[in-house]
């Protein structure tokens, strides 16, 4: 409401200000020969302090009045030609009733077309404050990286946050924060693997050294973590060793049973590996790009909000549903496969997993819904 | 709240723009003082609203709020404020806001300043002006609005490319747009002549504040560019005949050549076409540089929109203007009355030399930055045009005139005296000679034609002080007799002579650099050193540092001479993690000598960093000419004496020259 109160006041005062010369009396105008006039009276007057102050000498001074003085005479005589001009009231009045009426009306359409009137100031501050924005993740990871700017040093902020930068695709976050936390609280199986899938997913697949050491020793502290091993045989698919790969997708076969969907992965990797022992490599390409697939949407996460803890569940089910027939289609996309991992982990461990994560797995929603421009452009230079 | 009213402040300019345009043209033409005294109303109010329209975005940037699409896509919760700020024109939408705002503050200038000139021309150049307006505003209300809402709004930004954080860009932009936008006035101004089919003395006299204030803007703009690039790029060079370096400077051509053109237009009522067709061409250059920056034509650092719907778009407005400006010129041109005489050996005439040799330049300029891109719109092929196609071109031109610049002040107008003027030059050719042999005795082993670069320096250098000296006739009258002149001279005089001086400085730092520069590009373990122009730099090792939002690999130069101790250096790295882009920080040493410049390059596997070492001579001269150009500029424009040409007798032997129309 006070918004339009504003609006209407803005419109009101600049229509006051527009249409003042047009309501009030007819007072003609001084006469353009006037103002040149005076420009060359001025010229005159310079002339002669010039003069006087000895600048220039008698004859260049007696020349240039002449030639000032000759188009002063050339304007004075346009101006007696000139009559007077005064006119009635009829355009200005009728020019007044067209602005006063077509200024107010193009600018509300145009702003009721383009504008959002409904939405209030969205400020940082005042949002991280509000209690009622409780709910949205986005809000809660502002808090966080705002508390751990001023706290760097507070290890449960970065442990918290990592997995949610991982799952939001912000791999270099994700790998500092990883580290952050056991630097602060100490190596975990889950935090080293976590590090280690930052690494290498901020690498676009490839199995650094680093990352390396990270998962083997996540392996080494829980058996039963499958991301870090998937990275483990994948590494050593890079590194040319096919034979240790291959043993590396058959131990994980046996350890789980055969019913999710991300071993189909397995079964292909292992086939791929197959092949390149026996000499036919075959065309799918290793170190494979990541991105691609959608998390749920805004909608999605809205709609998860109100559900039952059944109905959540179901949700979830289909989502990866989705998530693993696209892989299906598209087995080089290792951050999903990662994903997919991570989902049925989700499913079996339900209730530790939703306590131990802020975020509501798998993604965080993405709000990139009403853009201006469908199109990115590379802020640059100027 | 704030940024609806805001957008709505945005929407109601346009309307009253399009009032502005409209209202006083139909007064002018049906001579009706009410409705052409509207047009001063409006452009008060169209600037306050576009103002208001201006703070709402800052509002939004500073508080972060990220409901506002452009603020999310160019801010950060993270970032300082000053570049908080700066972030408004930092990008597409916000720098087409402050565009018309500049625009829009010209015209309140002349509405609220203008009570000097007669209404009818005030109207018609501010309905004029207020066309641009209209333009650039439905450009940004439906192409590039910054006042576009996300909802939900998302918890942070995208950040500003890191690239651009950086003070002298924070101004640079404001400055470059007052100089492109300032032309706008030039051209209003003309077009309302043409409008109005009638230009005289006092025309040249109205304009020239307008044109002086925005050539001084251009001028440290793009000096303020090209210190940026300098130090922000790390390539240790400052002009790259980058096209969109070249699109601020062919305005600037230009629009010098303009203000050179007007100044015979108002002593002697000469030039007068020419004139108007300069001013138009000025700003359809500005327009031309617009386009090519804000377009995405261009595959170079600067390009920001790829969207080519705002290319065509500028395209058209750019297409309007230009096109209907040359129209409206080639059809009332031949209506306009044709100025004074003067002999080719003039004052008139020395500035027809100049805006012959600018123009030409500029048209140089012109074809080596379009070529390329019509090449490639043509055949596909990319060529890029860089310093050895300007070196050949621009450079032969410019240098002439140069030679020339300081006879022009010494000419009287009407009909000088060269013989005259070289005599009085005498001195400041000694003293560039005796520089040039100075240079070439130190410096043996060439390159051959630098001494006579300095020595062209010394000579812009020196003519300035011996303009002022024949104007108070120094050593011909008593000393207190040139003191009492000196104090009576009026201050565009002495404005004229400390710009050209400025253009000597600027010269002698771009030929010491660009000859004497020494450069070493070495890889450095940390420990080992490197010798370069007498320093001795000696590597510390690198440690890593953390930013604001930004964490940054520094690397320590401990710098001798002679043994000893310079200063340190610290060239840095830094990577922003938002916006996952990296930024070199070279470590920069300035002495009068010149400046140590060096650049931390990437680690190699041994440990060892590449290290690019520069040494650029007196490169800050280059800067300082362009301030010094800018102060002179301003003290023209201070002067509000009027310049009315003081010709000397011989009007009788009139060596009939035509004016150049």
């Amino acid at each position: 409401m006070l918004l339009w109160v504003i609006l209407a006041a803005l419109t009101a005062i600049v229509l006051f200000f527009l249409l003042r010369p047009l309501a009030g009396g007819g007072g003609s105008e001084p006469a353009r020969e006037a103002f040149n006039a005076a420009v060359y009276r001025d010229q005159l007057e310079e002339i002669d302090s010039d003069r006087a102050r000895g600048l220039i000498g008698e004859a260049e001074a007696e020349s240039a009045r002449l030639e000032v003085a000759r188009r002063l005479l050339a304007t004075d005589a346009k101006r007696r030609k000139a009559k007077a001009r005064t006119r009635a009231a009829g355009p200005a009045r009728a020019a007044l009733i067209a602005v006063a009426l077509a200024l107010p009306l193009a600018a509300l359409g145009l702003y009721l077309f383009y504008g959002s009137p409904r939405l209030p100031d969205q400020p940082l501050a005042a949002r991280l404050q509000d209690p009622a924005s409780e709910q949205n993740i986005a809000v809660l990871v502002a808090r966080v990286e705002a508390r751990l700017r001023a706290h760097p040093e507070e290890g449960e902020g970065w442990d918290a946050i990592a997995p949610v930068y991982l799952s939001a695709r912000r791999y270099a976050d994700a790998a500092e924060a990883y580290a952050q936390s056991i630097r602060l609280l100490g190596a975990t199986a889950n935090r080293l693997s976590g590090y280690g899938q930052a690494l290498v997913l901020e690498k676009g697949g490839l199995v650094t050294e680093e990352a390396r050491t990270a998962l083997e020793r996540a392996v080494a502290l829980d058996e039963s973590l499958v991301e870090p091993r998937i990275l483990i045989a994948i590494a050593k698919e890079q590194d040319g060793d096919y034979a240790a790969a291959i043993d590396g997708w058959r131990a994980l076969l046996e350890k789980k049973g055969a019913d999710e969907a991300w071993q189909a992965m397995v079964q292909k990797r292992i086939a791929n590996a197959e092949a390149h022992l026996s000499g036919k490599a075959p065309a799918a390409a290793e170190g494979a790009p990541q991105g691609g697939m959608a998390g749920p949407s805004a909608a999605d996460i809205a709609a998860a909000q109100n559900m039952s803890p059944a109905d959540r569940q179901a949700m979830v089910e289909t989502m990866v549903q989705k998530l693993a027939t696209k892989l299906e289609q598209n087995s080089d996309d290792l951050a999903g496969w990662l994903r997919l991992v991570r989902a049925y982990t989700v499913l079996d461990r339900k209730d530790d997993a939703r306590q131990r994560s802020p975020a509501p797995r798998p993604s965080l929603p993405a709000t990139r819904t009403r853009r201006s421009n469908s199109t990115r452009w590379p802020q640059n230079l100027d | 709240m704030i940024a609806e009213t805001g957008h709505y402040a945005l929407i109601l300019a346009l309307g009253v723009a399009i009032v502005q345009m409209l209202v006083p043209l139909i007064g002018t033409h049906y001579r009706d003082p009410k409705l052409t005294a509207v047009a001063v109303p409006a452009a008060q109010a169209e600037f306050i609203l576009i103002g208001i329209a201006f703070i709402a975005l800052m509002t939004a940037y500073v508080t972060s709020d990220f409901s506002v699409a452009n603020v999310w896509q160019n801010s950060h919760s993270a970032k300082p404020l000053l570049y908080k700020i700066s972030g408004v024109w930092g990008n597409h939408e916000g720098s087409m806001v402050l565009w018309v705002l500049i625009l829009a503050l010209f015209g309140a200038a002349v509405a609220t300043f203008g009570n000097n000139l007669p209404r009818q021309l005030q109207a018609n150049v501010l309905a004029v002006q207020s066309s641009i307006a209209v333009a650039f505003l439905l450009f940004i209300i439906i192409t590039s609005n910054p006042f576009m809402r996300l909802d939900p709004a998302p918890f942070d930004g995208e950040g500003l490319n890191p690239v651009l954080q950086d003070p002298a860009l924070a101004f640079h932009p404001p400055f470059l747009y007052a100089g492109y936008v300032g032309f706008s006035m030039a051209f209003s101004f003309a077009v309302a002549a043409l409008i109005d089919g009638r230009i005289d003395a006092a025309w040249a006299r109205w304009v020239r504040p307008w044109t002086l204030a925005a050539w001084m803007c251009l001028t440290i703009g793009i000096a303020m560019g090209s210190w940026w690039a300098y130090y922000e790029l790390g390539w240790g060079g400052f002009w790259f005949w980058d096209p969109v370096e070249n699109a601020s400077f062919m305005p600037w051509l230009a629009g010098t050549a303009l203000l050179h053109s007007a100044l015979v237009m108002e002593k002697r009522d000469a030039l007068k076409v020419w004139t108007i067709l300069l001013a138009i061409i000025t700003f359809s250059l500005s327009l031309m540089g617009t386009f090519l920056v804000r377009s995405g034509v261009l595959t170079s650092v600067h390009a920001f929109a790829v969207d080519p719907a705002r290319g065509v778009f500028i395209l058209a407005i750019m297409g309007v203007f230009i096109g209907g400006a040359f129209a409206l010129f080639a059809w009332r041109a031949p209506l306009l009355s044709q100025g004074g005489l003067f002999a080719p050996i003039s004052r008139e005439g020395s500035l027809v030399l100049n805006n012959l040799l600018l123009t030409v330049a500029c048209a140089a300029v012109l074809v080596g930055t379009l070529y390329p891109l019509a090449l490639e719109a043509i055949t596909g092929e990319k060529i890029s045009v860089g310093a050895p196609f300007f070196n050949l071109t621009f450079v032969p031109l410019i240098v002439p005139l140069l030679i020339a610049m300081p006879f022009g002040p010494l000419l009287a107008w009407k009909r000088g005296d060269l013989l005259a003027a070289a005599q009085r030059l005498m001195t400041a050719a000694i003293a560039a000679l005796a520089v040039m042999i100075l240079v070439l005795a130190v410096n043996q082993h060439g390159p051959w034609l630098a001494p006579l670069g300095i020595g062209l320096g010394i000579w812009l250098i020196m003519g300035a002080p011996t303009e002022i000296a024949y104007r108070v006739k120094l050593f011909d009258v008593s000393g207190s007799e040139s003191w009492r002149r000196a104090r009576n001279l009026p201050r565009a005089t002495f404005g004229g002579a400390l710009a050209h001086a400025g253009v000597g400085v600027m010269v002698i730092g771009l030929v010491s650099t660009t000859a004497w520069r020494s450069e070493r590009i070495e890889l450095l373990a940390p420990g080992e050193s490197l010798d370069i122009a007498g320093y001795d730099l000696a590597f510390a090792g690198v440690a890593p540092r953390q930013g604001p939002n930004y964490s940054e690999r520094v690397a320590k130069f401990v710098v001798t001479r002679g043994g000893e101790p310079v200063t340190e250096l610290t060239p840095s790295k830094r990577a922003f993690a938002v916006e996952k882009s990296a930024t070199t920080e070279a470590g920069i040493h300035n002495s009068w000598r010149g400046d140590l410049y060096v650049v931390l390059g990437d680690q190699l596997k041994d440990g060892a960093y590449s290290v690019r070492v520069y040494f650029n001579p007196m490169v800050r001269l280059i800067w300082i000419g362009a301030l010094i150009m800018f102060f002179g500029g301003g003290l023209s424009l201070s002067d509000r004496r009027l310049r009315v040409g003081a010709p000397k007798r011989a009007r009788s032997k009139m060596a009939a020259a035509a004016a150049v129309e």
